[in-house]
């Protein structure tokens, strides 16, 4: 009896991992959905804040820019991870590729900087005892907002500017499809812009080049970490309904196995029962 | 004239206007009328205020905001966009919103953490590993 109500318990607890597993695949089905139709939308207008930045440098070769030329001070590296787990080998896959890049590149940690976006990569960062860009967590949610992650992008930015960090790469994971992801590295700073094409439209520009350049500079480095993490967390809702499907489908060939075992022990508690029965009625004639 | 307002979600505002007024905190302001040469500006933080008929107007408070005008047609993309009848209101609006955001970051994901917690322990009673 104890063995069968042991068997009922983990039955009873397998069923209800299958009901958090499958609404969370559900969610993260709908999330994903969603995050695809912003980061299609948004691809445009990053794209414009892009060209805009590359027609005004390319068609005034005297501006100059800090964000645009090279500098020889450490290395800054932008990871973007998850604020929360259960989503199969997402993060560990990302820290797994960082930690193979860092190894090859560098002597020790001293070598490079580190900033975070999601809770995750902070704690990894943490643990790994990196020098840290941000002091606390910038979380990654899922209706991200550029307030959300405007302390580390301006850190970034202002450190290029003042020479205390250099060359900066983000690493993250970019949706190709639900079944799987990429990690990707991306310079964010120098910034360098591909072949420009030609403008046809004298503007004007209010109040000065220079004054746009600057502002144009922030609003590239923010756009652009913007669309990516957009392509983390369309890549993070794929993974996690992945993960929770294969979950889901684990407990529910876990509770077939169990409710075999129940049956066993309930099949074996009868007939032991019906021995005894037996057993005394022959005892009794 | 044209104007539209868009952010990463979308499009926000599309309408008409007799008048354009662009203030950046930083580099101060200018106007915009029909037939107006064509324009790139930057706007970091401050507001842009539409005239739609001589009587109407309207107020956007925005931040990390770029502005182009060609041809009659006004495009807006900024990070962080709020709109109200006086320019008060609608600043007011555009730092309400940055406060209760920041606030909402500090409580955020507690169902989800919750849920992960219950899992956690649902994982742990079923002995999955043990079948």
């Amino acid at each position: 009896m104890a063995e069968q109500r042991k068997i009922r318990e983990r039955i009873d607890a397998t069923e209800k991992t299958y009901q958090i597993t499958n609404a969370m695949n559900m969610v993260s089905t709908s999330k994903l959905r969603r995050s695809q139709k912003t980061l299609l939308s948004f691809r445009p207008i990053s794209d414009e804040i892009l060209g805009l930045t590359r027609d005004l440098v390319s068609a005034n070769p005297d501006l100059h820019h800090k964000a645009l030329e090279d500098s020889s001070a450490k290395p800054c590296y932008i990871l973007i991870a998850s604020d929360r787990g259960l989503i199969g080998s997402y993060n560990v896959s990302l820290f797994k590729y960082f930690l193979d890049y860092v190894n090859k590149h560098h002597q020790s940690k001293d070598e490079f900087k580190v900033a975070t976006i999601g809770y995750k990569a902070f704690s990894f960062a943490k643990k790994q005892g990196y020098e840290m860009i941000n002091e606390d967590s910038a979380n990654i949610r899922d209706d991200i907002l550029f307030i959300d992650f405007e302390d580390v992008s301006s850190s970034v930015l202002e450190g290029y500017m003042e020479g205390t960090i250099g060359k900066t790469i983000i690493f993250y994971n970019s949706f190709v499809n639900t079944l799987s992801s990429k990690i990707n590295e991306y310079q964010l700073l120098p910034i360098k812009f591909m072949e420009a094409e030609e403008k046809k439209t004298e503007f004007l520009f209010e109040p000065n080049k220079k004054e746009i350049l600057n502002t144009m500079v922030n609003l590239y480095v923010n756009y652009t970490l913007y669309r990516i993490i957009l392509e983390a967390k369309t890549s993070e809702h794929a993974s996690r309904m992945t993960a929770m499907k294969n979950a889901s489908d684990n407990a529910q060939e876990i509770e077939k196995r169990l409710t075999l075992l129940y049956n066993r022990a309930r099949q074996n508690s009868i007939t032991t029962e019906l021995i005894d029965i037996i057993n005394g009625s022959n005892a009794v004639n | 004239m044209k104007i539209s307002f868009y952010t990463p979600e979308g499009l926000k505002y599309s309408g008409d206007a007799i008048y354009i007024e662009v203030a950046d905190k930083k580099s101060g302001s200018f106007s915009m009328m029909e037939n107006h040469v064509p324009v790139i500006s930057v706007i970091s933080e401050g507001y842009i205020r539409i005239e739609k008929t001589e009587k109407e107007e309207l107020y956007f408070a925005l931040a990390g905001a770029l502005l182009e005008q060609e041809k009659n047609n006004v495009k807006v993309v900024a990070e962080i966009l709020s709109e109200g009848k006086t320019k008060e209101e609608a600043l007011s609006s555009l730092e309400s919103i940055t406060t209760a955001r920041k606030e909402e970051n500090k409580k955020r994901n507690v169902e989800l953490a919750m849920a992960e917690n219950e899992l956690k322990k649902q994982i742990k009673k079923s002995g999955a590993g043990r079948v």
